[in-house]
């Protein structure tokens, strides 16, 4: 395999949920990443249609998690191709034995807290360009976050990709060293240290006296509980504008 | 001439979320600046971004849940309140109002165009065993084909229904209701922390199918 297949494949890993369907999910997006390590493993089209039936089934991994999996795929097949057909049985169950843990690794680490800490930080970041009026750095925030979150996300994709490609043996190992268990517990302690300053900066900033304290303070144990309670965020919504039109009738707060 | 550019971006953003890269371009904390600087008002946009991130922080796509599209809330909300009532804090939360339950038709939108991909993926596997792998080519530009015409035409549809409606009902809203909303773009944010503060505490993730 060239390099350029490898690009090639990192490219299309990108369009992975483009046919996302009920059936068998991500498998056409799947299958279209992995067409050009195929292509180059496989001259003989008819051996090229078997790997590919193979890879038509049913697949499902967080989307930042693929390219683990095609990393170990396509080692996989490079040494079907080369003869060891023994591995043609357990690639797909190898493949799905692997989606299930790392799609849970994906949502609990990206989709859950890295994302949300670095949506925090943009908020701290915009409410100090606009508490302070430095509008020349309004974009600042959104920037900050698409640039940040992007670097790390395809950073981690590109690198977790040839990182498998290179040690298929030792595939736990890799995932081991990645250290998601320590990562998440660093962030989660960084987010609430961040929540607590962006809190505490929006509470001097935004409140005017003693009643607009305490109004805030309600609100905030409100939806906490509400949160807790597991309450869709729609009703959170809906019940902090009702409590917004009740404080203004008691007291003209606005 | 300018809505519809809107449209046509908001189309081009939404392919984001599911079809190709989740580069984050189509999350509210990026696109609801974005759309709030080409209405004249970023300030606006940062502000619905936040609200939105913070209080919808936990819904997130997990296994074969579709969640409710925040997309869809952050520009439908800047659209049809700067596009009517532009400065008027009040203006961008009924808007916000009309706008959550405009998500879930996306949603349910989403979940039909998954349901038709099932038949693609069929005719891509006919094809493939056919000896004509072309067609995962095929049906992947299709998928996102398919993602962008839907966006197009939610927003297409919606965008000009939804300002209609905020010309007639939001100069109708009572004083109390239109004050109530402005003590509202306060606390919002504050009622974002809790949510915040749930999800990072607790660990929780509540948002499938909410």
């Amino acid at each position: 395999m060239k390099i350029r297949d490898f690009i090639s494949v990192f490219l299309r890993s990108f369009a992975l949920q483009a046919v996302w369907n009920f059936e068998r999910m991500q498998n056409i997006g799947f299958a279209y990443a992995l067409l050009p390590a195929l292509t180059a493993l496989y001259p003989d089209p008819r051996k090229r249609t078997e790997a590919l039936m193979r890879h038509l089934e049913f697949f499902n991994v967080h989307p930042y998690m693929v390219n683990i999996i095609l990393g170990t795929v396509i080692r996989t097949e490079q040494e079907i191709s080369s003869g060891n057909t023994s591995l043609t049985e357990t690639v797909n169950n190898t493949k799905n034995a692997m989606a299930g843990p790392l799609a849970a690794i994906g949502d609990v680490f990206f989709w859950a807290t890295f994302r949300p800490f670095m949506v925090l930080v943009a908020v701290g970041i915009m409410l100090a360009v606009l508490r302070f009026n430095l509008d020349r750095f309004l974009p600042l925030a959104p920037l900050f976050f698409i640039v940040v979150y992007n670097v790390i996300q395809i950073g981690f994709r590109l690198i977790s990709f040839l990182a498998v490609y290179r040690s298929h043996e030792a595939i736990v190992l890799v995932i081991q060293n990645m250290k998601f268990q320590n990562m998440l517990d660093r962030i989660r302690f960084l987010g609430m240290a961040t929540l607590i300053s962006v809190m505490g900066f929006y509470f001097i900033s935004y409140s005017r006296n003693m009643y607009d304290g305490t109004c805030f303070l309600l609100v905030f144990m409100g939806s906490i509980f509400m949160g807790s309670t597991k309450l869709p965020p729609a009703v959170v919504f809906y019940a902090v504008l009702l409590s917004g039109v009740v404080m203004y009738m008691i007291r003209g707060y606005g | 001439m300018e809505i519809f550019y809107l449209i046509l971006l908001a189309a081009i953003i939404s392919i984001d979320i599911t079809a190709y890269g989740q580069f984050m371009v189509s999350r509210p904390i990026f696109c609801a600046p974005l759309f709030g600087w080409l209405l004249g008002d970023i300030q606006t946009g940062l502000w619905v971004g936040m609200l939105i991130e913070l209080i919808w922080v936990s819904v997130i796509p997990m296994g074969t849940a579709v969640p409710v599209d925040a997309t869809s809330i952050a520009i439908l909300t800047l659209i049809w309140s700067l596009s009517t009532f532009p400065g008027q804090k009040s203006a961008v939360i009924t808007a916000m109002v009309f706008a959550v339950p405009a998500s879930i038709l996306f949603r349910k939108l989403d979940i039909l165009s998954r349901m038709y991909n099932v038949r693609v993926a069929h005719w891509v596997e006919e094809g493939v065993l056919n000896g004509e792998p072309r067609r995962l080519q095929y049906s992947v530009y299709l998928g996102i084909l398919l993602f962008f015409f839907k966006a197009l035409a939610f927003y297409g549809v919606l965008v000009f229904l939804g300002m209609g409606v905020m010309r007639v009902v939001f100069p109708q809203l009572p004083n109390a209701v239109i004050a109530g909303f402005t003590t509202s773009w306060r606390l919002l944010p504050v009622a974002g922390f809790g949510m915040f503060l749930v999800n990072f505490w607790f660990g929780k993730v509540l948002g499938i199918n909410k």
